[in-house]
């Protein structure tokens, strides 16, 4: 029987930057890609078990999907201190959300005391031309992502391209398990 | 420890079987497989001819930072009685040893239940009756 790890990811970031569009496609598959745009009002948790390549290891990925307002971030609040693995989100076409990044992660780095926040930058909407003025360039992001020991990564949910970043996520998980495990077995 | 039987764990790995928390041995152990709350279903050994209860029991585990200890007088395992709330020190991943005390009745079940931890997976390696 294989074994199953479950590993609770956060989406952080502002609104709109296609934190929902991410898990949904995540959980769904792209033909659950929504063109319109609804505000997350509440939290929305999305599971997809992930099979981790060449081991008897599966990891149930429970994302976290909370509105970038004030008042649905009061929500997910509690969960920034226990949740295992992070999602920094911002949308390449906005400045703004890549500047508000790094009150996000400080406000996560504040919640966890001294444990690391492991986690991803996602570069959302990559599918958009950033060649213009006030577009987010790649290096800044990788900048960003480079300075606090996160991995960086371009998407576009909209032609389906979540899946790696979370698949990471989850081989981390899977490694920090068995690191553990085998801690323990030479203490 | 004879006597006490691990009921159900919320966690499992083949590898780590929850009766390795019971067997006496330290090296042996329980491990969580990741996010909390994680919970352990307990049955007491019941006193036969007049022994007494358990006055306690003493938990040697890892990760553990929130440590809920619930008991029921049962017959089945329901209607559980919240008996203390522990939180047990940081030992950056080393052993923690803790005892709870067991008062106020005859006990049939006890719920273990790790409502936070220190990192991401704890264990639990020892638990051991105080008669």
């Amino acid at each position: 029987m294989a074994l199953r790890l479950r590993c609770k990811v956060l989406l952080i970031g502002d609104p709109a930057v296609g934190k929902t569009a991410i898990s949904q496609t995540f959980s769904h598959g792209l033909h659950h890609f929504r063109k319109d745009y609804a505000m997350t009002t509440g939290v929305d948790v999305y599971m997809k078990p992930i099979k981790i390549p060449e081991q008897p290891v599966c990891v149930e990925l429970f994302v976290l999907d909370a509105g970038g307002d004030d008042y649905t971030q009061e929500l997910l609040k509690p969960h920034y201190a226990t949740a295992n693995a992070f999602v920094f989100v911002y949308d390449v076409t906005s400045l703004d959300s890549f500047h508000h990044l790094r009150s996000w992660y400080e406000r996560v780095q504040a919640a966890r005391e001294n444990a690391a926040v492991v986690g991803v930058v996602l570069a959302n909407k990559s599918d958009y031309d950033t060649s213009g003025h006030n577009m987010v360039k790649p290096h800044m992001g990788q900048e960003f992502a480079k300075a606090r020991g996160l991995e960086f990564f371009d998407t576009s949910a909209l032609r389906g391209e979540v899946e790696v970043p979370l698949c990471f996520l989850a081989e981390v998980f899977a490694s920090s398990y068995e690191e553990r495990r085998l801690a323990l077995l030479e203490m | 420890m004879a006597g006490l039987k691990v009921m159900m764990v919320s966690s499992m790995d083949d590898r780590h079987l929850p009766q390795m928390m019971t067997d006496g041995n330290e090296r042996t152990f329980w491990i969580s497989t990741g996010m909390y709350p994680q919970e352990i279903l307990l049955e007491l050994p019941q006193g036969q001819g007049g022994a007494k209860p358990p006055r306690g029991i003493q938990i040697s585990s890892t990760g553990i930072r929130v440590l809920q200890v619930e008991a029921s007088t049962g017959p089945a395992p329901i209607n559980f009685e919240r008996l203390q709330d522990v939180e047990l020190p940081n030992r950056s991943g080393g052993l923690q040893t803790e005892t709870i005390a067991l008062a106020g009745g005859s006990w049939r079940y006890l719920r273990l239940r790790v409502a936070r931890g220190w990192s991401d997976f704890c264990s639990v390696h020892k638990l051991l009756l105080m008669l």
